[in-house]
């Protein structure tokens, strides 16, 4: 295997030998490895356009908005939001689920599908770990700032050691979530940072500019393209592919024993983490989707991201809505099945209950909707896909509103049984988390090299591998 | 311990001499001295008034922010921002240089002392000089230590920031009001006083049960001549009662009715255990006849009550038999009962009664039970029972639901009934009541308007009344008050009637007043202050005496005796009656005697006190004028008085308007109540608007649907809408006393023709239950006497799989190896009646949330009063269920805090720590009791300026952000544990009351050490009858309900809603 010693060259994933995919889908287009330079690099060394100004300027606004809202509520008090005593949780909690699930996708692609040779990935790997690391910002906003006392929750929930011997309690699965998530974040972090570094070292070698230069510099680590470089590259990111795998499967896992493994009817149930994961995936490949059909036309990318990848993509949405409806079905059937008349109570609310709109936007959106993919024109159209990914997206939203509030609001003791309603803040809330999430994407598409230029390279057929 | 070393009352000016020691230079000037204001500071309380003081710490009111004062508060608040490492100011703890005797920072004192308002005796929990809580006088026969939630929340009314705090002069013309000094109103009330020309002074004012204040007054009119008179005049007034004694028996008197052996208790619209003035007192002996041991279940016997009532009280819900009927009906239905029982089955010596006969013959028990639509056979029901415990039964009416204009013919009927049973002498004592006491009832009002408007009134001085708002409009008070010359106001607070006076004086608060109450004959307590006057304020009697003595007006008796003596207090004025009418009772030393009574709080006197009275004989004469029968149609509505707001009088008490209903759970306003039948033909869903009129009068108000009401009937709380109250209560709900119709004499409340229409419109009450049946969950247990004499573990009414007493576990269970605190609530007892909601509140300092927040259930009560329907919605059966934290052995809150800021303690207590708790929510989310309370904003700023005083220091005060919840009451476990160390000893049962279980009138809490098994607690626990709520989860909670037995027929047939399973 030739590994070419170039800083601009090709970078050859030394074990990434694959047969099963004709290059000639991956990269249309009659690309030669400059243009891949130039096209991937050309958003980040001209002015940006009036649309990305456009784009950003509303992402800005919205980060505005949630910066308000939650400034309000720090400064006043939770009771802003519509969260009331049965309700102790609402869409704050459906926003983090929903943003940690989106990360999903991202880890997926980028580790999962690396150690299975799915070189098709090649393409929208970057962009889909940028898109891990900002939904887990995001996510991580909510659980934090919907606590009481966030400054204090900020670092109590960190078992740090302390001369009053406070610790925390392992038990609880919020701090499980810490771990988990926390972990996540980091490996995420430096997998997408481990990637970047050939690729900052082809703009550093573009640059022109010297504070440019100095900062790509920096950032790329001395690469040069050598053998060792590419050699310990390569190790290295092969291990963090490694590490990453089992952190796909374990954050929504753990997200979802926040639910499990609580005694509340609609929460305690088994079928949950694997519910979660595949819901998480899910979620997660439709909002890369989303994402792709707008950056590929927005950034002419076409080339690069082609009609098979997204083809595929629709498939594991597809397969993915197929579990997760299977999950609905489950749950009922447990309900049912169990004899438990809480569980049997809180499913047939769910269903029927003041919240039947939540439930049945859920079951459309997620368990029929998706079923147009077993058509092939339409996973290979471009306003089907974006459509069905928007209402993949708002299906799994509200399948985290429907468990969050549903269970909630009625459960043991009719007494105590009430009503969620979100009020403007907490929209607000959710809105500026778009904002951010946005802003922060926005931020990258400019600054970072949105295709992986190094290993798009390695599956073109002027790259290092003919068969 | 007594007050009796130290005067805390007010200087008057003319008493007044410099003192010999001096606090500043200033006061060495004796121009500092010629001003009143200076004069009258000494001796308050505080030398600045607590609120200005207080508001200016915590408060920046940034309504009122000029432009230059923001930038200021501004840069300055930049400035501070960039010292964010900066300490908090450091507040130094100053100790006593002097300590007091009897005060020890840290140790309460208690006082006894009585509520002037309904003669209860109290104990006066005061810290370093601030009283914090009452809580009944153990020692007072009346109350015997409890409290209803009302006279708990009095405390909340001594520290309302919006009391009146000087002496106002008000312009009639021009409504303009101006703070004076008590040396000028008063110069002013004397001139006018002497130049008011003979028999043209007039008093009006609330019932009064206090002998020294009645003497007073009484003293001080007989200076003004004949004529000159005081009116008492009270809206809820039981004057109907004490019309239908004087008419059947003779004499003017409100009865004491025993209902500790009323075995066969028959209520027609007599809401004894709830808005009563003497309900604690009757709730906790009704309650004696209801409680039940398991091992004695073959033998077990229970009184039997039957309620035929015009709404749903808390009476009704706790009696066994309960018949809705139209407002007005009450006396149909008596003379029904009586028909049944005389004519129809020929028993008691009436039955040959010509008088009788003629009065009863047309009531026959079918056409009636017909026309209001109820099963006859419930009034022989009644009957038999009645006629089987006689001697030994109770025939009650009485109260503003049931005050139609028909009210005196209801009480003649009832009387009859309690003859005919023999109960009367037995279970009615006519002799019990203090000495007879004029009416409070309307008949003296109108004729003081009537006075007032022929110009014969010059001075009216006005105390504890308001009858601009509680009169109405028609009576014509507003019109007829012009025409006084001076109108004086005494009150603790600004209110409608203000605006109607020339001189407005603030009176002190029962804590800060002497005085003395006697509410049954040979019982006479004392009202001590706990604190001298927090504001200048003045006692009304202290306003008499001093009027009497500057202007030598002539009084007779004591009071100018006392008036024109070097000690001229009204302090003195109880002394010297007390050593006259009250000592001459006891014997021995007086110092010693006043001594003895001013410690307990209350002087009984032996072999008068709870004497048995002989039976009076009933005059058949009495129901001469009854009318004969007729059937009547239509829509009627009662009014009535709800638990919280009586007669709207402390409508700015945020304790009582967060108070839930015990029937509606609404808080925050009053509504119309109607059945569910009727809401369905008119179609009206809950929340809607209604327009009810009567009459001409007509008011807005939205529609509550409440089960167990009849198809006819409506009823609206009286006590809200009011219009000068204060920042809490000013237009709270819709005022309905311009509903009130004058009949004759009297004021009819009840049986009002009305007309009901919607009008479109939506107004979201702020109930704190949203669903009322149990949905078939193990959560409560409810049988009938039958069932509980077969098997004292009976229970039904939930799923049969859900019921499980031991669910099996893998792992060992906690271990408690000193005490394990626990509790047992027996839900045969508890009336729902809600005083333990208001003593929690009290001792646990727990904030009010107000109505917008109640509406999005957030209401902070750490014990709620559950209330389930079971039946059907037009007869409903109800079970009340007092909700706490269960402190649960494997409690679910525990395990999923992610910093341990709930935890379990090795005495079985689940405790929250707030200095740790982030506020995530989870426990909340995981408790299956939903018991927990979140902080959602600073909810402890409800308590404004001046009420900070009210706290209780052993309670920490939580912020915004935090969850709160029951803790037992940790600081009592802790104070018992303290108190038994220091002589080393272990706590025995007893020793701890938790705040809930220390004032319910029934008992049916009990607190105390599981591991025991001698304490009350376990042998609760260990009852057949005993239940955990939701047993089947394995929490395993440390409270254990009892079942509720009801003494009825039927049973298993009842649901609680949803189908029936199993």
């Amino acid at each position: 295997m030739a590994a070419r010693p170039s800083t601009t060259g090709v970078s050859i994933m030394a074990d990434t030998h694959s047969t099963a995919v004709h290059q000639d889908l991956l990269v249309a287009g009659n690309k030669t490895m400059v243009d891949v330079n130039e096209d991937v690099a050309r958003p980040l060394e001209n002015f940006p356009t009036s649309t990305w100004w456009a784009c950003f300027g509303v992402a800005l606004a919205a980060l505005g908005i949630g910066a308000l809202v939650v400034t309000t509520f720090v400064m006043n008090g939770l009771g802003v939001l519509g969260l009331n005593q049965p309700n102790g949780w609402g869409i704050d909690i459906v926003n983090f689920v929903f943003w940690v699930g989106i990360g999903h996708a991202g880890t997926l692609i980028s580790a999962i599908l690396f150690l299975f040779r799915q070189k098709w990935r090649t393409a929208i790997n970057r962009s889909a770990e940028a898109m891990t690391i900002f939904a887990v910002i995001t996510a991580l906003t909510f659980p934090l700032l919907h606590t009481g006392r966030p400054w204090l929750a900020a670092y109590w929930l960190l078992p740090y050691p302390n001369q009053r011997q406070l610790w925390v309690n392992f038990r609880s699965p919020l701090l499980w979530d810490v771990f988990a998530v926390g972990t996540y974040f980091t490996v995420s972090a430096v997998f997408w940072f481990v990637g970047l570094i050939p690729d900052l070292a082809s703009i550093r070698d573009r640059a022109k500019n010297n504070i440019r230069k100095l900062i790509f510099t920096i950032l790329s680590m001395g690469w040069r393209g050598s053998n060792k470089n590419w050699a310990h590259y390569e190790s290295a990111y092969m291990i963090l592919a490694g590490l990453s795998t089992p952190l796909v499967l374990s954050v929504h896992t753990i997200v979802s024993f926040d639910f499990a493994v609580a005694q509340l009817p609609g929460w305690h149930a088994t079928i949950f983490p694997p519910y979660f994961v595949a819901g998480a995936i899910f979620s997660g490949f439709a909002m890369v989707v989303t994402l792709l059909v707008i950056m590929r036309e927005a950034f002419n990318l076409k080339a690069y991201i082609t009609m098979d990848h997204l083809e595929r993509m629709n498939k594991i949405i597809m397969a993915t809505g197929l579990m997760v409806g299977y999950a609905y079905a489950c749950e009922f059937f447990i309900a049912w099945y169990s004899g438990g008349a809480f569980e049997k109570f809180i499913f047939i609310n769910r269903a029927f209950g003041p919240y039947w709109w939540a439930y049945w936007t859920m079951t459309i959106c997620n368990a029929f909707i998706p079923q147009v993919f077993w058509w092939r024109s339409m996973r290979r159209s471009i306003p089907a896909m974006f459509i069905v990914s928007l209402f993949v997206n708002i299906g799994m939203w509200f399948e985290r509103y429907v468990i969050v509030a549903t269970s909630l609001h009625r459960d043991f003791l009719p007494s105590s049984w009430g009503y969620y309603t979100p009020t403007w803040f907490d929209w607000g809330w959710t809105i500026g988390a778009f904002g951010l999430f946005f802003v922060l994407f926005l931020l990258f598409v400019r600054l970072l090299p949105t295709i992986a230029m190094a290993e798009v390279k390695s599956v073109m057929p002027q790259g290092g591998h003919h068969e | 311990m007594s007050f009796n070393e130290t005067k805390m009352e007010n200087q008057t000016p003319q008493s007044f001499s410099a003192p010999r020691h001096w606090i500043a230079p200033e006061e060495l000037n004796s121009s500092y001295w010629a001003d009143s204001k200076n004069v009258e500071k000494r001796g308050q309380e505080f030398h600045d008034k607590p609120v200005e003081a207080i508001a200016l710490i915590d408060k920046l009111d940034t309504k009122g922010l000029a432009r230059r004062e923001f930038l200021t508060i501004m840069g300055a608040s930049m400035a501070m921002a960039g010292f964010a490492c900066a300490r908090r100011p450091v507040h130094k703890i100053i100790p006593y240089v002097v300590k007091p005797d009897e005060v020890t920072p840290g140790i309460a004192n208690y006082y006894a002392s009585s509520d002037p308002e309904t003669g209860a005796g109290l104990l006066v929990k005061v810290r370093e000089g601030r009283p914090v809580k009452l809580e009944g006088n153990p020692d007072h026969p009346v109350n015997r230590g409890k409290l209803s939630a009302r006279q708990q929340s009095a405390i909340l009314d001594l520290y309302d920031p919006e009391r009146l705090q000087d002496p106002q002069t008000v312009d009639r013309a021009t409504g303009k009001k101006s703070v004076a000094t008590w040396a000028d109103v008063d110069a002013r009330v004397v001139a006018q006083l002497k130049a008011a020309g003979n028999g043209k002074v007039r008093v009006l004012s609330g019932a009064s049960v206090s002998d020294s204040s009645r003497r007073l007054v009484g003293e001080f009119l007989s200076a003004f001549g004949a004529g000159s008179r005081w009116v008492e005049f009270e809206p809820l007034a039981q004057d109907e009662i004490v019309q239908g004694q004087e008419e059947s028996y003779g004499a003017a008197v409100l009865p004491v009715y025993r209902f500790d052996s009323a075995e066969a208790v028959v209520s027609i619209g007599a809401d004894f255990l709830g808005t009563w003035p003497n309900s604690v007192q009757y709730a906790s002996d009704w309650a004696k006849l209801r409680k039940l041991d398991s091992k004695k279940s073959k033998t077990a016997e229970m009184s039997k009550t039957f309620a035929f009532e015009s709404l749903m009280t808390v009476t009704g819900a706790n009696s066994d038999y309960r018949t809705p009927i139209r407002p007005g009906d009450e006396l149909k239905v008596a003379l029904a009962l009586a028909n049944q029982l005389i004519l129809q089955q020929g028993r008691s010596r009436f039955a040959g009664d010509g008088a009788v006969r003629a009065a009863l013959e047309s009531y026959k028990p079918e056409a009636v039970a017909k026309e209001i639509g109820f099963d006859a056979a419930v009034l022989a029901q009644a009957a038999d029972a009645l006629w089987a415990a006689r001697g030994k039964g109770l025939v009650v009416a009485g109260g503003l639901e049931s005050k139609s204009k028909s009210a005196v013919a209801l009480q003649n009927v009832v009387n009859l009934l309690n003859s005919a049973l023999e109960n009367e002498g037995q279970t009615v004592d006519g002799n019990a009541a203090p000495v007879a006491r004029p009416s409070a009832g309307f008949a003296g009002v109108k004729q003081l308007i009537a006075e007032m408007n022929a110009g014969s009134v010059a001075v009216l001085v006005l105390h504890r009344t308001n009858p601009a708002f509680s009169l109405p409009a028609s009576a014509g008070f507003a019109e007829a008050v012009k025409k006084v010359g001076l109108v004086i106001q005494v009150s603790e607070q600004w209110n409608e009637t203000s605006l109607l006076s020339d001189v407005v004086l603030p009176d002190h608060h029962a804590l800060e007043n002497w005085g003395d109450a006697r509410i049954r004959k040979g019982v006479t307590s004392l009202q001590q202050p706990t604190l001298a006057p927090i504001y200048a304020t003045r006692s009304f009697q202290d306003s008499l005496l001093t009027w009497i003595g500057q202007g030598k007006l002539g009084a007779s008796g004591l009071a100018a005796r006392v008036a024109n003596a070097a000690e001229n207090t009204w302090h003195d004025y109880v002394v010297a009656n007390w050593k006259e009418t009250v000592f001459p009772l006891a014997g021995g030393s007086f110092q010693a005697f006043w001594e003895t009574s001013l410690r307990d709080g209350v002087f009984v006197q032996k072999g008068v006190a709870g004497a048995h009275a002989s039976a009076r004989s009933f005059r058949s004469s009495a129901l001469a004028k009854t009318p004969k029968y007729k059937a009547e149609s239509g829509v009627k509505l009662a009014l009535y008085a709800s638990m919280a707001q009586a007669d709207g009088r402390t409508s700015n008490n945020a304790w009582l308007q967060e108070f839930p209903d015990p029937i509606s759970t609404v808080t925050w306003d009053n509504f119309v109540a109607v059945g569910p039948a009727l809401a369905k033909k008119l179609g009206f869903s809950a929340n809607d608007v209604a327009k009810v009129q009567v009459g001409s009068a007509s008011m807005e108000i939205p529609v509550q649907i409440q089960p167990g009401m009849h198809g006819e009937a409506l009823a609206i709380a009286v006590g809200y809408g009011r219009k000068v109250a204060g920042k809490v209560g000013t237009g709270v709900g819709v005022d309905v006393f311009p509903l009130v119709q004058i009949e004759g004499d009297s004021l009819a409340y009840s049986g009002l023709s009305a007309q009901i229409s919607k009008t479109g419109k939506f107004y979201k009450l702020a109930e704190t239950q949203w669903h009322h049946v149990t949905e078939n969950r193990p959560i409560i247990n409810d049988i009938t006497l039958a069932e509980f004499k077969k098997n004292p573990a009976a229970a039904n009414h939930t799923d049969p799989h859900l019921r499980m007493e031991d669910v099996p576990t893998m792992w060992s269970k906690h271990e408690y190896k000193g005490y394990r605190w626990g509790m047992a609530i027996d839900l045969n007892s508890c009336t729902g009646c809600g005083a333990c909601v208001i003593g929690c509140q009290a001792e646990n300092n727990i904030p009010v949330v107000g109505r917008n927040n109640v509406r999005i259930s957030r209401e902070m009560h750490w014990i709620r009063i559950d209330r389930y329907y079971s039946g059907s919605a037009e007869s409903p059966d109800v079970v009340f269920q007092p909700m706490l934290c269960q402190h649960c052995e494997n409690a679910p809150c525990e395990t999923v805090c992610p910093v341990l800021a709930t935890v379990h303690d090795d005495e079985g207590t689940n405790n929250q720590v707030y200095n740790r708790c982030v506020g995530t929510r989870y426990c909340s989310n995981n408790c299956p009791y939903k018991v927990r309370r979140f902080n959602f904003f600073d909810h402890w700023k409800s308590y404004e300026g001046s009420m900070n005083l009210v706290w209780n220091p052993d309670v920490t005060v939580r912020s915004r952000g935090i969850m709160e919840k029951c803790s037992f009451c940790i600081q009592r476990v802790q104070k018992a544990r303290f108190d038994r160390k220091n002589k080393g000893e272990k706590i025995v049962d007893g020793d701890i009351q938790t705040a809930c279980q220390q004032t319910c009138p029934t008992d049916a809490i009990v607190f105390g050490n599981i591991n025991d098994p001698e304490s009350r607690v376990s042998k609760l626990h260990a009852d057949a009858r005993a239940f955990r709520s939701l047993e089947i989860l394995n929490t395993r909670p440390a409270i254990s309900y009892l079942s509720k037995v009801r003494n009825k027929n039927g049973g298993a047939a009842q649901h609680h809603g949803g189908e029936h399973h199993g």
